[in-house]
C-alpha cells in the first residue's frame, strides 16, 4: 500500500496551464509517521472547497504502548475544508482555510476517532503548466483529547502544526 | 537545481514535527484489572427476551482483544474486581411498500465494582438493515468504552 501512494505520489498532477481547481498527492511531515493522502480542491475566484484523505502508518521503529508491535496501519485522516484564496502573484498564491478533520483510526479499534477543527495557510506554486506544489501548515483551533499537534511520545511539546507539502494539478 | 533539491529535502527534514495518538483509558485499568461480563439481557424483534450466552462470549471475546482488562470472565467464580452488566433491545421497522427492514440495537451497559459502584456507564444505538449487524455494532460499541489506553 505504501508503494502505491508513493507511485500516486511521484505520477500524481493533471495536464493544464494554471493554479486552480486540482488534485494533489500529500506528504504530512510528521515524525515516527509515515501519512500520506490525497487531496482535492475546488475553487473559484477566492473561495472553494477542499477534500482531503490520507493514509497514517507508524514507522516500525517508532514507541508505542497500546498497539501491537507489527502492526503500522494507524487509520485514515478525512477533512473537509473550505479555502479562500488570499493572494495570487503570477504563479503563485497563498490560500487559507478551515473546515473539519476526521482521524478514523480504524488499525486501532474500529469505532476509534479523534476530531479536529482546523485553520490552515497554504502556499502554492505553479511549476508548470497544470503542475502545482504546495507547502501547508495546519493547526487545531477545537480537537480531540488525545489529538496531539507538536507533541512527541513523551508528552514534549512543540508547535502544534501540521505541515504538508505536495505535488499535484489542476483541472482546465 | 540541485541546491534548490538540497534546501527542499533539508527543509523537509527540519519541518517534520511530531504528532501523537493517545488514549488514557476510561476507567483506571491498573486499579480494575480483571472483569466477570455477566450475561447479556437481550430483548426485542426476533428475539426471545432472557439472557443470551452468545451475545456474553462475543462481548468477552472483544474484549479480550480491545480492552485494557488483563483478565476477562465469563465464569462469576473467577475472581474478578468488577462486573460488566449489558443489556440491549432490538426493534423493527418494516416498510411492507419497499419490502425493507431497519433494525435499531440500542444497549445499555454498566461497570460495577464488587461494592456495587458504578464505574462507568452508558447507552449506545446502531442500525443496520440486517438484526445480527445491528447487534453486533451496538455491542462493538459497548467494548469501544473499554478500549485499552494507548499511545503511539
Amino acid at each position: 500500500m505504501k508503494r502505491i501512494l508513493l507511485i500516486l505520489f511521484l505520477v500524481g498532477g493533471s495536464t493544464s496551464t494554471a493554479l486552480g481547481s486540482g488534485f494533489d498527492a500529500d506528504v504530512y511531515l510528521t515524525q515516527d509517521k509515515t501519512m500520506v493522502g490525497l487531496g482535492l480542491s475546488v475553487i473559484d475566484s477566492k473561495v472553494g472547497l477542499d477534500l482531503d484523505l490520507a493514509f497514517i502508518y507508524l514507522n516500525d521503529e517508532s514507541e508505542r504502548i497500546g498497539f501491537p508491535a507489527d502492526d503500522s496501519f494507524v487509520g485514515n485522516l478525512l477533512g473537509i475544508h473550505l479555502i479562500y484564496r488570499v493572494h495570487k502573484v503570477g504563479p503563485a498564491e497563498g490560500r487559507v482555510g478551515v473546515g473539519f478533520d476526521y482521524w478514523a483510526l480504524w488499525g486501532i479499534n474500529g469505532d476509534e476517532y479523534k476530531m479536529g477543527l482546523p485553520l490552515f495557510v497554504e502556499a502554492r506554486y505553479a511549476l508548470a503548466p497544470g503542475i502545482t506544489t504546495h507547502l501547508q501548515a495546519r493547526s487545531y483551533l477545537i480537537a480531540s483529547d488525545g489529538l496531539g499537534l507538536g507533541v512527541d511520545f513523551d508528552g514534549e511539546e512543540t508547535s502544534p502544526v501540521l505541515m504538508t507539502v505536495g505535488l499535484g494539478g489542476t483541472f482546465q | 537545481m540541485k541546491m534548490t533539491l538540497t534546501l527542499f529535502a533539508a527543509f523537509v527534514c527540519t519541518a517534520c514535527l511530531p504528532l501523537t495518538l493517545s488514549h488514557e483509558g476510561n476507567i483506571d485499568f491498573t486499579r480494575y484489572k480483571a472483569v466477570y461480563v455477566q450475561p447479556v439481557f437481550v430483548e426485542g424483534a426476533d428475539l426471545l427476551t432472557g439472557t443470551d450466552g452468545g451475545a456474553q462470549d462475543y462481548v468477552a471475546a472483544e474484549l479480550a482483544n480491545e480492552s485494557g482488562f488483563s483478565i476477562i470472565t465469563t465464569d462469576e467464580n473467577t475472581a474478578h474486581d468488577c462486573v460488566l452488566v449489558v443489556s440491549f433491545v432490538l426493534e423493527a421497522t418494516i416498510d411492507l411498500s419497499e419490502e425493507t427492514e431497519e433494525y435499531t440495537a440500542t444497549a445499555d451497559y454498566t461497570l460495577r465494582d464488587t461494592g456495587g459502584r458504578t464505574l462507568l456507564s452508558g447507552t449506545v444505538r446502531d442500525e443496520s438493515n440486517y438484526a445480527a449487524d445491528a447487534i453486533e455494532l451496538a455491542l462493538d460499541e459497548v467494548v469501544h468504552a473499554f478500549l485499552r489506553p494507548y499511545r503511539l
